[in-house]
Formats: C-alpha cells, sequence, structure tokens
C-alpha cells in the first residue's frame, strides 16, 4: 500500500515536473506564462499523434521518440504564439498566457471528441511509454518498485531538470538569462541579445512542459483523453512557486505535489466531494510556502525581478 | 605634439526641434584627464552618449586613435575600447559583482580556419612519419569539435571567475569584496563595480557621467585617488560634471560646453573658477518677459530649518529657511538634483521630513496653519498647489492614457455627494483651458500621452492654475518646450502674480530666472547659498552660488506691505 502510493506519487509527481521545469526556464527570462496549462494539452495531442503514427513500426523506442519530438512540436508552437504576442507585440502577459490556456484545452477537446468518434485509442501507444524502463526482472522490493518500476520518460524528466538546473546556476548562459529575467535594461547594455534569450526560452520552455502534457495521457492515464490536464498545469505552476524557481527543489516539491495529489484516492471511506477537497492541499501548501518565504525577505527567493514587464529599448 | 586618443569633429546632434550639440570639437589625449564642464542641458552627457553609442551623431566625425570610428552601439563602444559609467548604474542588483562585471562577455575568438592552415603548414614539413601525418589529421577533422568544447568551456561559471576579474581590479588597486552581492553594496561600492566592468572589458577611454553626484566628500577623494591611478596607467579619462572645484581638483584640460556648443578648451592650471564660471554661463541675454512691481506683498509661507534625507540617508535639504510671499514670483537657482525636488515635495506633504518648520498663513482666515500636520490632501485644500514637472513629464501630475477631460476630474472627484461623477464641470474646464491656453488637440477625447511636451504642460499647469490657489509650485514647467510655448506659460506665472497668488517657480535657464523672478533663491547641494534680488543681481553671481557656497549668505526679502 505505501509503495503502491509512493510509486504513484513518483508517477504524477512527473507531471507537475515538466511543467514546472519549462515553466521556471520561461519566468528567468520574465515571461510569467499562464498559458502552461494549455501548452501542456497541446503537447498531449502532439504526443499522442506522434506516438500513433509510429506505433505501427512496433519499436518502443521509435514510439517514445516521436512521441516525445511531436510533443515537443506542438507545444513549442504554442510557446512561440507566446513569444509573439508577448515579446514582439508586448502585450499583457497574463491575457495572452490565460488566452492559450484556453486555446490549448480547446485544441484537446476538439481533438479527442474527433478521436472518440472514430474510435482511435492509445492505449496500444501507451504500452511502450508504461513499460518498465531498466525491465521486469529488477526486483520486487521496495527500493526497486518505488523508484526502478517507472517507464523512461520519468528519468528523462528527472534528467531535464537537474541539467536545468545545472545550466541556470552554473553557466554563461544560465547567468545571462537570469539577467535578462532581472533587468533586461542591464543584459542589453551588457551585450546580450534580450529577444534571442526570451523567445528561446519560451520556446524550449514550452516544449519541456509539452512533454508533461504527452506523459500524462500516456503514462499516467494509460492513453486516456478523458481526464482533464489542465488542473495538472495549474499545479505546475504553482509548482515553480513552491520551489522558489530552483529546478533543483522542483525535483522534491513534484514528489511532494505528487504524493498530495495522489493521496485522496487511497484513504479508504472518503467520498468522491471530500476526494476534490483534498485535491486543493498542494494549493494550499504553496500558498503557506508564499508566506513563509515573504519572512525571510531574502533577496534569491523572490520571482525575477521584472516577471510580468515588457521590454523595449527605447523606453530607457 | 600629442596622440589625441579621440578626437570628435564637429559633431552635431538634434532631438526633434532642439540642438543638443552644434559642431563641437573636442579632443581627449592619451593619458589625460578631460574635464566637460557646462550648465545642466549644455549638452554635456549627449556629447559623450555619442561616443559611448547610445546616439549616433547627425553630422561629423569621430576618430579613435587617429582612425576615423562609426559607432552604433554600445557594443562598437568597446570595440573601440570606449566604456562608459552611466549615472545611473547598470547592474543587475540580485548578482555578485564578479559575475556582473563578467555578464555578457564574448567567447575568445576560435578560428578553425586559421588553425587549419597552421596544422597543414605542419603537416607539409613531415615528410617521413606517416603515423605522426595521421594524428594532424586527426586533429585538423576534430576542430569543430574543439570549437565546441572551448565554447562549453567558456560557457562554464567556474569557481575560480573571479580570479580574472580580480587581477585587474588589483592591478588599479581597487578595494572590493566581488563576491558580494549588488544589492548589499553602498552607492560608491556599485561604481567602483562599473568602473572595474569597464576596465576588464578593456577600455582605454573611460567616460563617467557626474561620478560624484552620489558620493560623499570621503568617497570622491578615493575615487579621484583612483582616476589619478588610472591615468599614469595611461588611460584617457572624461569626467562630465558641473563642480568647479572638482574640475580644479582631477582635470588636467576642461572643454567648456553652453547651449550645445563648445565654448573653449583649456588647460585647467591657466584658468580659475570664476573665469570657468564666466564661460559656462556667457552673456546676459535679455528676455522679454513682462515683470511688474509686487503689489499687495503679504507672508505667505515661511520655512525654518527644513531638513530632510534622501533615500541614500545623505542629506537632501539641509537647514534651508526662507519664506515665501503673495504676488512676487520666487525663482529657485541650483544644479538639478540639489534638493529642488525635496523642497516642494517638503511644502506639498509628501516628502519626510526630519526637522523643520513649515508655516502658511492663510488668507482666508488670517491664521497660521502648521502645513507638516496636515495630509497632502488638506494642504492641496488650502490651495497649495504643486505642478510639478519631472524628467518624464507624465509621472507626476497626469495619467497619460486618460484624456483631458479624466486628468481633471483627477482633481475633483471625490467632490460632491452624488454618487455619480460630475463630468460636466470638468468637460468644461477642458474646453477653457484648451481654448485659453491654445492647446493643440485632435480632440476632447485624446489620451494626454499623445499630445505634445508642450500641450501637456499647458493642460497641467492650466489645471492647478483653475482651481484659484494661492501658493502655486512650478518645477522646470518649460522644460523641452518651444519659445512661444514657454512665454505662454510665463505669462500665466505673470497673470498668477497679479492676482496675488505666491508663485514658486523652479528653472533651469538662468536668464529666464532673471528676467521673470522677483528673487531668486540659489541652493546648493541642499543647502541655501543666497536669496538676491533678481533686478539686480548678474548671472555670474548666480552662477557662483550654484557651485559653491559664500561664508556669508545674503538673504533679500522682498519688503512686506502690512495693510
Amino acid at each position: 500500500m505505501f509503495t503502491v502510493i509512493l510509486t504513484q506519487a513518483i508517477r504524477f509527481g512527473l507531471v507537475f515536473l515538466y511543467g514546472s521545469t519549462g515553466e521556471i526556464i520561461i519566468e528567468k527570462s520574465g515571461h510569467l506564462n499562464l498559458g502552461i496549462p494549455g501548452i501542456m494539452c497541446l503537447g498531449a495531442v502532439g504526443g499522442c499523434i506522434g506516438a500513433n503514427l509510429a506505433v505501427g513500426s512496433g519499436s518502443t523506442f521509435l514510439i517514445i521518440l516521436t512521441g516525445i519530438l511531436f510533443s515537443m512540436l506542438f507545444a513549442g508552437f504554442g510557446g512561440a504564439l507566446y513569444g509573439v504576442f508577448t515579446i514582439s507585440l508586448r502585450c499583457n502577459q497574463n491575457v495572452t498566457g490565460l488566452t492559450i490556456t484556453t486555446f490549448g484545452a480547446g485544441v484537446l477537446g476538439f481533438w479527442g471528441s474527433k478521436m472518440g468518434r472514430l474510435n482511435t485509442t492509445f492505449y496500444e501507444a501507451s504500452k511502450s511509454f508504461t513499460a518498465p524502463m531498466f525491465g521486469d526482472n529488477v526486483g520486487s522490493d521496495w527500493f526497486s518498485s518505488i523508484f526502478l518500476s517507472h517507464g523512461p520518460l520519468v528519468y528523462l524528466g528527472i534528467a531535464i531538470a537537474i541539467i536545468v538546473a545545472i545550466i541556470l546556476k552554473k553557466t554563461r548562459t544560465g547567468l545571462s538569462l537570469n539577467a535578462v529575467g532581472e533587468n533586461p535594461a542591464v543584459a542589453d547594455a551588457s551585450g546580450i541579445n534580450v529577444n534571442k534569450y526570451k523567445y528561446l526560452a519560451c520556446i524550449l520552455g514550452s516544449a519541456i512542459s509539452g512533454i508533461g502534457g504527452a506523459f500524462y495521457i500516456l503514462d499516467c492515464t494509460r492513453g486516456s483523453l478523458e481526464y482533464v490536464i489542465e488542473a495538472m498545469g495549474w499545479l505546475s505552476v504553482a509548482l515553480v512557486i513552491f520551489s522558489l524557481w530552483k529546478p533543483s527543489i522542483s525535483i522534491l516539491g513534484s514528489f511532494i505535489f505528487g504524493v498530495l495529489y495522489i493521496l485522496p484516492h487511497y484513504i479508504a471511506g472518503v467520498s468522491f466531494a471530500d476526494k476534490e477537497l483534498l485535491k486543493i492541499i498542494p494549493y494550499l501548501v504553496t500558498a503557506l510556502v508564499l508566506i513563509i518565504i515573504s519572512f525571510f525577505k531574502k533577496r534569491e527567493t523572490q520571482p525575477p525581478s521584472s516577471l510580468g514587464l515588457s521590454y523595449f529599448r527605447e523606453d530607457r | 605634439m600629442h596622440i589625441n586618443a579621440v578626437q570628435m569633429v564637429g559633431v552635431t546632434k538634434t532631438f526633434g526641434s532642439v540642438v543638443a550639440n552644434k559642431d563641437v570639437n573636442i579632443s581627449i589625449r592619451k593619458g589625460e584627464i578631460l574635464a566637460i564642464l557646462g550648465e545642466n542641458g549644455s549638452g554635456k552627457t549627449s556629447l559623450m552618449n555619442m561616443l559611448a553609442g547610445i546616439y549616433f551623431p547627425d553630422d561629423g566625425k569621430i576618430f579613435v586613435n587617429g582612425e576615423e570610428a562609426i559607432i552604433k552601439s554600445p557594443m562598437d563602444a568597446y570595440k573601440h575600447k570606449i566604456g562608459m559609467i552611466h549615472q545611473h548604474f547598470k547592474l543587475v542588483d540580485l548578482f555578485t559583482a564578479g559575475d556582473n562585471i563578467i555578464l555578457g562577455e564574448e567567447a575568445p575568438d576560435f578560428d578553425i580556419k586559421a588553425k587549419k592552415t597552421l596544422l597543414k603548414e605542419e603537416r607539409i614539413n613531415i615528410t617521413n612519419n606517416k603515423w605522426k601525418k595521421f594524428l594532424i589529421d586527426l586533429k585538423i577533422v576534430c576542430l569543430p569539435l574543439g570549437k565546441l568544447v572551448a565554447k562549453l568551456k567558456f560557457n562554464w561559471l567556474s569557481r575560480d571567475r573571479v580570479k580574472v576579474v580580480q587581477a585587474v581590479a588589483d592591478k588599479y588597486g581597487f578595494d572590493i569584496d566581488l563576491n558580494k552581492k549588488i544589492y548589499d553594496m553602498s552607492v560608491s561600492e556599485k561604481q567602483t563595480v562599473e568602473i572595474i566592468k569597464v576596465l576588464y572589458r578593456g577600455a582605454d577611454i573611460l567616460i563617467l557621467d557626474e561620478p560624484t553626484a552620489v558620493l560623499t566628500p570621503q568617497e570622491i577623494e578615493k575615487l579621484f585617488v583612483v582616476l589619478r591611478g588610472m591615468r599614469d596607467n595611461g588611460k584617457s579619462i572624461i569626467i562630465i560634471t558641473h563642480k568647479l572645484n572638482e574640475v580644479m581638483a582631477i582635470s588636467d584640460r576642461v572643454s567648456v560646453l553652453r547651449k550645445g556648443e563648445l565654448i573653449a578648451t583649456v588647460d585647467t592650471k591657466d584658468t580659475d573658477e570664476k573665469r570657468l564660471t564666466e564661460m559656462m554661463v556667457g552673456e546676459r541675454i535679455e528676455l522679454n518677459i513682462e515683470r511688474t512691481t509686487p503689489k499687495n506683498v503679504k507672508k505667505r509661507l515661511s520655512i525654518h530649518g527644513l531638513t530632510c534625507r534622501n533615500r541614500e540617508g545623505l542629506y537632501a535639504l539641509n537647514n534651508i529657511s526662507f519664506s515665501v510671499n503673495s504676488g512676487e514670483i520666487l525663482g529657485i537657482a541650483g544644479i538639478s538634483g540639489s534638493g529642488q525636488r525635496e523642497l516642494l515635495e517638503s511644502i506639498a506633504g509628501l516628502q519626510k521630513i526630519e526637522l523643520g518648520v513649515i508655516q502658511y498663513d492663510d488668507p482666508k482666515t488670517e491664521k497660521i496653519v502648521d502645513l507638516r500636520a496636515k495630509t497632502p490632501n488638506q494642504i492641496k485644500e488650502l490651495g497649495v498647489r504643486l505642478s510639478f514637472v519631472p524628467e518624464d513629464r507624465l509621472g507626476m501630475g497626469l495619467v497619460g492614457n486618460m484624456d483631458l477631460t479624466d486628468n481633471m476630474m483627477l482633481r475633483s472627484y471625490s467632490k460632491g455627494h452624488s454618487i455619480f461623477l460630475d463630468r460636466k464641470s470638468p468637460t468644461e474646464l477642458a474646453q477653457t483651458i484648451v481654448k485659453d491656453l491654445e492647446v493643440v488637440t485632435p480632440n476632447m477625447k485624446t489620451p494626454v500621452r499623445r499630445l505634445s511636451g508642450g500641450n501637456v504642460q499647458k493642460i497641467l499647469v492650466g489645471r492647478e492654475i483653475a482651481s484659484a490657489p494661492t501658493v502655486i509650485m512650478a518645477a522646470y514647467p518649460v522644460r523641452g518646450l518651444d519659445i512661444n510655448s514657454s512665454y505662454t506659460i510665463y505669462n500665466l506665472m505673470n497673470k498668477q502674480k497679479e492676482n496675488g497668488v505666491a508663485v514658486i517657480f523652479v528653472g533651469e535657464d538662468l536668464d529666464v530666472l532673471l528676467a521673470l523672478s522677483d528673487r531668486i533663491m540659489v541652493i546648493c547641494s541642499g543647502k541655501v547659498s543666497g536669496i538676491v534680488d533678481a533686478r539686480n543681481t548678474t548671472k555670474e553671481k548666480l552662477g557662483m552660488l550654484m557651485t559653491s557656497i559664500p561664508e556669508e549668505i545674503e538673504v533679500f526679502s522682498e519688503p512686506i506691505n502690512e495693510n
């Protein structure tokens, strides 16, 4: 029982981890992308299409590869759209983000119902995603079943989060990206191409979030399109705040969020309505974290200074 | 014959109809400190911004080390080894000093072609060893990989990344902790970081825009030691300033600008403060502003020992005492940033005051009111109106996205008892202002930010006047305006004076202050350096008072009519 909860927590937490890693990259460039839920929907659509394209080949590797590539492509498109509106046209970031969310959810709904009518299922494709990466015979002790029984995308997500954490902390690329989000005018004066960084952050971040959407459909729900991704998207955005804009903390945070998200399903004797109530716990925890960090008033735990602001050189 | 590090020949720059620089010829030699001296708006900063790549000259040429240079961006300036330290520091608060300095640094060149030819030559020399030949071939093939590795290695932030920076800092004797975060630093430390950044980027020509404005006297002394050290190291330093004592203390030569034109370049040792002041302020120009003798002069405001600090904890105002009378215009002269803004905001109740008394003689009740005990709104109700025109014009007073009527309503929306807003009288007021002050606007619904600066200022001043004030404070109301609009504003001020309003006019142009005011108070770094009779004073005297505080402070007061 305990092992099952923790195993499932890691699995569902990974959806949040993908979403929040992508969103952290975007927010570090000074853009608050509230379109993440929609972008994850787009990623899910792309992932399903991609995986089903290769399902005939029967190769697990090919199915996963096309699935990831297509989900990144679709989600990257959503990120590029967001970028054009907020970077080049300097639209309000919140309004644009919410629009993208509505758009993405609509695309998924429309496409999903069409697939339903055509009786297309993604169960076959999802088998490649849920198949344990290290094979079936890693052992049945608690450690193996919690940590080694997952599909490859779980490990990919953690790897991406670690790589992003290292890039942000230990490279000049990360330093420049931080500068762009903190003070674009300074970055500009130092010779950094601000718009290039913003676009790349928006597109790459969205692509990473998009894998989360595909992972949710093809792994967590085993190819069923009946569940709502948006809730997972909002939790990912909350996780960004929870982890103080650091992907390294995000790995741990995603696990905590996963536990909190999955726990209501495993508590016996909880009514359906109470389950929905228990699902708000992650948001409460995020609010609590916000309150706690506000006590410390440490500059390092604050969001990027120019988050949500458009940059226009001639404004100086 | 000296070698000129930089030479600007016939440089002209205009902004719209305003000429910032006209046919300026200036040069700086290797290993010297050149001071650029001039009043506010004399074009010092815009001239230097052309060297730093912020602006591009309309006309004229720039030569760096004798070769013509085209500087279109700050990066171009860096390539020509020119670095500028701006008044507002360009640093990321959250980063350490070291990270700020290396931010945006470009990777050293990795030239595949050059390395390839080098290896090929080596290969030709080897004739008998096949194995060695093969090794070199392999090296050639792997060159793109080498480039990638070099790039990745450069991209990595190693722990000893500050070492290189530290070496630069040590070379010039800077005492600074490069691992300290910028938000923990004092202003002078931040300035040091900026200077190291410019040096680290390899600048040989350093431009400092009013570097001493934010420093304490001790810090200024320290900065000067550093600047002299850099000069002795062969760097060329340009320092923009309007403080004469600093010019005398630090510079080798001084170029004086006035109204965008170069007046003269002289050796510092051959000149003195008096002669520099004369060059800086120039001949008095007679303006055709009608000035009436003050009538019915009564004391309206009296201020004693006003003291307040700015955000850095330095004194913005230091023991200021003066009085303002009805029916006269009190001009306030001073280098910008000497405390004018704080002074006006103190009277309007917007500034936290440390010490001092502000008394208001209410003409309606004939009682003395303590303004310090009042809220800004109550002060406004008493008839003390602030029409502050800040650098960005729309920052205070008007809302750029709202139209004329709505901006008028900002003053009246809280009045009346109906739950609905009264739009009628503000509309009428807006129409009156447009008609009387000849505001050029497409229609009444145009957002004010779309109007030209002059029209915005007319609206701002017009609205404050319309409320029948008893004291009106106008700061830089003619900044950036053309002659005709300026005269409209002057006439408005004169009319208010005749109506018995006490007018405080903060200005930049000394000619205007001399022609418009009845008395002129000069402030210098937060202190009163004199209150003079505008009818019997000279521009030189004002210039001297603006830059230094005399031992004995003259206070001229208008004869007060006691009937």
